[in-house]
Order: structure tokens, then sequence, then C-alpha cells
């Protein structure tokens, strides 16, 4: 016998019903069930299992990890009415607690929501702000020469030394390892924030590497060039998709964000931007070799682009948990930032500079969250499927749009100064 | 292939069975069927049911079994009031009395979401012999028939 899940509305509390076999087979589409839940954005829910006539320890496995993943948002998931059977095999493995106790409440607003601060509706999009550190700032750097990159020109002399220290953002070309024959091979995009670094290497593998700072590790990166943010972050600002449009664009979570960062809620002319968010769609492009020791190239050219950059018009990482970190800003912008800001949205009035890594899916616990704690959850959880630059193309007609979002949390602060310090030679 | 084969005297029934989760279906069918002749109660049969599907998705999802086809084998009997089974499998050695019992008193959000299958078998069969011979994994069970309103048996 096969089994079947059946969804149903209880005391305004999401029920699914299961009748049928729980065992190795067929329990991993209640998983798919549950996780689909938690992508709604709902986090209380009870599980019937008064149908079940089965359950193996794979089924188990499947309620002890849904029953975590709803504990790690805040929120709870509860069974009841287990048929003798399975309550006989739950008490066998000691998981009585599992069995419904109390009736679940029905969901309540975030614990924090009285912390929300400034609230905007705009383009589809509804965001709320809490204050994280009031009038806080980020001091931002650009290093190297990011105008080598288009030719390709970058040698030993331009690569730096970059730690993951816990207080600051960045993005640029990096590669793990402490020496020039380390990397050299290997030089792609990168992203770092909270102690945690991701880098999309141009060897062979092509598989995407992370790292995590602990205790008594900091791991650094060689990177070429870099823009990098450091301090603490003004504002938090939470967004969703709203009355029930699509995916949000990133141009209108960055405007969002701009105009929540202000110390005395005015709209900040330039911000650094940590975005975890739930991903309907990345658009945007990596390198496929490495930009050293050539010179003579034109990355961005037709038809020598294909050779460097892969990139595709249609968006990726679809149903993906994406970390984004960079820098935007309201043109213009004084040099040198200037030439790492490209334009995001059609008319060039908001620039910007963001990578992403993505992550296999994980619900996002609502309300005031912690940036640190968050994007350290995501790279401890492995998972991580790539990093990319993200690309907005908005030509009229042929263009491939942007990066969207369903929803998620930024970590906004707005920047205080701009340095640019002696070239790394 | 693999058909269930008839045992004359000892009236024992067995099954080959592939190493392929697809094969739970089958495996299912042939414990209804021994569970059926035998006239065994309820709660029996879904320890049974239980059990055996436990060892034997382990030795698919990590025995590594090569080739995959016809290589595990499940014989069940009954003798002196129990179910005597056997099962016998060509993955890498694998001795489930030897996995340490998981601790059952940890909090909910701090067990390990594995390692619970040995477990349920142990509870369930409380009868259990392992050997490791001919490049093959031999389990030896013997349950006892558990009337359908027996609590004790747990």
């Amino acid at each position: 016998m096969a089994m079947e899940i059946t969804r149903a509305d209880v005391d305004g509390c999401p029920e699914l019903r299961v009748s049928g076999r729980l065992d190795s087979y067929w329990s991993r589409h209640l998983g798919e069930a549950i996780d689909e839940l938690l992508r709604e954005g709902i986090h209380r829910a009870r599980l019937n299992l008064a149908d079940t006539s089965y359950i193996s320890s794979a089924g188990i496995r499947v309620l002890l990890q849904a029953y975590k993943q709803f504990v790690a948002v805040g929120g709870a998931l509860v069974v009841v009415e287990p048929s003798a059977r399975v309550r006989e095999v739950l008490d066998l493995a000691g998981l009585g607690t599992l069995l419904g106790t109390a009736a679940v409440a029905p969901a309540k607003e975030a614990a924090r929501g009285d912390a929300v601060v400034w609230r905007l509706e705009e383009d589809g999009c509804a965001f709320e702000a809490y204050d994280c550190e009031r009038g806080a700032r980020l001091a931002w750097r650009v290093e190297g020469s990011p105008e080598l990159l288009p030719a390709a020109a970058f040698e030993e002399r331009h690569a730096a030394t970059f730690k993951l220290s816990r207080d600051v953002m960045a993005l640029g070309i990096g590669a793990f390892g402490d020496s020039w024959a380390a990397c050299r091979e290997r030089f792609g995009e990168f992203l770092a924030v909270g102690g945690c670094a991701a880098c999309q290497p141009t060897d062979e593998t092509g598989c995407a590497d992370d790292m995590v700072s602990t205790g008594t590790f900091t791991p650094s990166l060689m990177t070429l060039h870099s823009l990098s943010c450091q301090g603490k972050f003004a504002r938090l600002v939470r967004f969703e998709s709203a009355g029930g449009g699509g995916p949000v664009g990133l141009t209108t979570i960055v405007r969002g964000c701009l105009a929540a960062a202000g110390p005395a809620g005015e709209a900040a002319p330039a911000a650094g931007v940590v975005l975890v968010a739930e991903s309907a769609g990345l658009l945007g492009a990596a390198l496929k070799r490495p930009p050293v020791g050539n010179g003579n190239a034109a990355l961005f050219r037709h038809p020598e682009v294909r050779q460097w950059l892969s990139f595709s018009p249609v968006r990726s990482h679809t149903r993906a948990v994406a970390v984004v970190v960079g820098v935007a800003a309201r043109a213009p912008v004084p040099e040198p930032p200037a030439k790492l800001l490209r334009p995001l949205d059609a008319d060039g009035k908001l620039v910007g500079h963001f990578h992403a890594a993505a992550f296999g899916y994980r619900p996002l616990r609502k309300g005031y969250i912690e940036m640190e704690a968050t994007v350290r959850r995501l790279f401890e959880g492995g998972g991580l499927q790539g990093v990319l630059h993200l690309l907005a193309d908005h030509r009229p007609g042929c263009g491939a749009g942007e990066s969207e979002f369903t929803r998620g949390a930024c970590w906004v602060g707005p920047l205080e100064s701009i340095s640019s310090p002696e070239q790394t030679s | 292939m693999a058909q269930p084969e008839e045992h004359g005297g000892s009236s024992e029934s067995a099954i080959v069975l592939d190493s392929d989760l697809k094969e739970l279906e089958r495996l299912e069918a042939f414990i209804d069927a021994f569970c059926e002749r035998e006239n065994l109660p309820e709660k029996t049969r879904y320890h049974l049911h239980v059990a055996i599907e436990e060892l034997v998705v382990n030795a698919i999802r990590h025995g590594a079994c090569d080739p995959p086809q016809g290589a595990i084998r499940l014989a069940m009997r009954m003798e002196a009031g129990e179910v005597r089974l056997t099962l016998c499998d060509t993955g890498r050695p694998f001795d489930p009395l030897s996995v340490p019992a998981p601790d059952l008193t940890a909090s909910v959000v701090e067990r390990p979401v594995g390692g619970l299958g040995v477990h349920l078998v142990r509870c369930l069969i409380p009868d259990i012999r392992y050997e490791r011979r001919e490049a093959r994994n031999w389990l030896y069970l013997a349950k006892p028939v558990v009337a359908d309103d027996d609590d004790s048996a747990l």
C-alpha cells in the first residue's frame, strides 16, 4: 500500500494527514510536503498520523528532521492522534515528546513585532525595519585595482591577503589559500560576511567552496581586488512580496534598504547590505578562467566573453536561500568606488555591486534575527551551491532582468567614509 | 527471477531481492504472505515488517552490494512457536549488534536524526546472532509470537 497526504486547516492551523506507510520509500514525500509548508512561511503545523499504518526509522527520521526545522524557525510541529502502531514505535524510539501534548496555538505575531521602527509598502513589497545599532555606520574600502579585470591583467604583485574578520563583509575576486602558486589557477568570485566566506574557483572542479572561522581559527583568502565594509549595521530590514504580487526584484529591495538606512529616517545616499533571502531565481555570472597573467584579453567583449564568463540568461538557484553581500548607492558616486558600481535599475540612478552565494533551501525565522547567527547557520549547514556576481539587465525587450526573491532579511548600514589605500604592490 | 522458493518439510519460505529500494514492495508482499499462511497475530506481523525492513534497507543503503542483482536473501520459517529468520546479503561487513544504542534521553532537538533503525530491530527482536562468512553477512533472528493484547513484550 502506498501513502497519501492530505492537507486541511483545523482551527486555523494547517494539518497534514498521512494515510498509509511512512517507510523508507514513501516517507520522503512527507518530507517534501513539510518543506512546502515551511516555504509558504508556515511556522506552526500539525501532523495527523491517525491513519498511518506503518512507520519505520526512515519515517521517524523525517519526523525528527521536520520537528527540528520548525523549532529552528521558532515555530512548532506537533504529531496528533498517532495510531497505536505509530505510537508503539515512537515510544520505542524514545520520542514520546513528539506526540501531541498541547493544542497548537494559532500563529502569533513575531515576539519583537513591537520593535518595528519603520514600515513601507512599495512596488509589491512590504518592508519592516528594526534597529540594530542606532546611528551605526560602515566604513568601506576598495583594495586592489578592479580596472585590471577586463584585460585579465592581474599579477602576483596585485594579490593581497584578506582575513575573515567577523565585523567585515566583502566581495571581489579571490581564492582560498596563502600563496600565489596555490591560488593562481583558482581565482574567482568570492564573498565574505560574519567570519564566513564562499569562493567560486575557476579550476576544473568548478565546485564552490566555503570556510568558517572558529574560536582560534581565522581563515584567509588571497584576493585580486575587493570591496569591503567594516563596522556595525544600523538596521535590519525584513521584506516579503506583498499583495499577491510575484517575487521582488533586487532593485526594489535595495531601494527599500536605502530608504530605511538613514539615521533620522531619511534615505541614505549609499549603504552596505547583507541580504539573506529565499531566492526565486538569481541572475548572475561567474568567471570561467582566472583573470591573471594575460593583459590582452577583453573579458566583456563579444565573442571573447564566452570563454571567460559563464552566464545564463535564465535565472538559476530558484528555491534556494541566497546570502547576498554588496554595496548600493544613488548615482552619482565619487571615485574610486564608482568604477566598481554598476547600474541596478533601468535609468542608472541606482548603482551597486553584489555577489551572491546560493545554498540549499532552509526556512528563515520571522521577525528580528541576528546577522552573524543566521549566516553562520547557513554556512555550517553545508549545501553551498555556487557563488556568482549578480547582474541587472534591463534592456527593453531583450533584457534578462535581475535576481528575484520572495522574502528575506537585509542588514543595512549607511556608508561612512571612502578610502582607497595605496596600491598593494 | 527471484521467485519465493518453497522448501518441503521445514515449510521455509524464501525470497531473493535486488539491492534496490524498489524491492520493498515485493518484500512486504512476501512477509504478508508468510504471516497469512502461519496465521500470525497482527502485532507480530507489524513487528516483523518493521524489523525486516530496517535490516534490508540498511543492506541496500549502506551495503554497497556488487552486483545489486540477487544480493539479499531472506528465509522465514516457524519453529518452537517462534518465527525464525535468516537474512543474508553480499554487502560490506556489518554487524548490527556492534552499533551502540542511541541516547534516548537526549532532547528531541539534540537527537541525531539517524541511528534509530538498529535500535528498533533490537527492541522488536530479542534474539539476534551475526556471522560473517563466505563474504556475506548472515543474521539469524528469532521472534516469539506476541499475542495482540500482550503489551509486556515491549
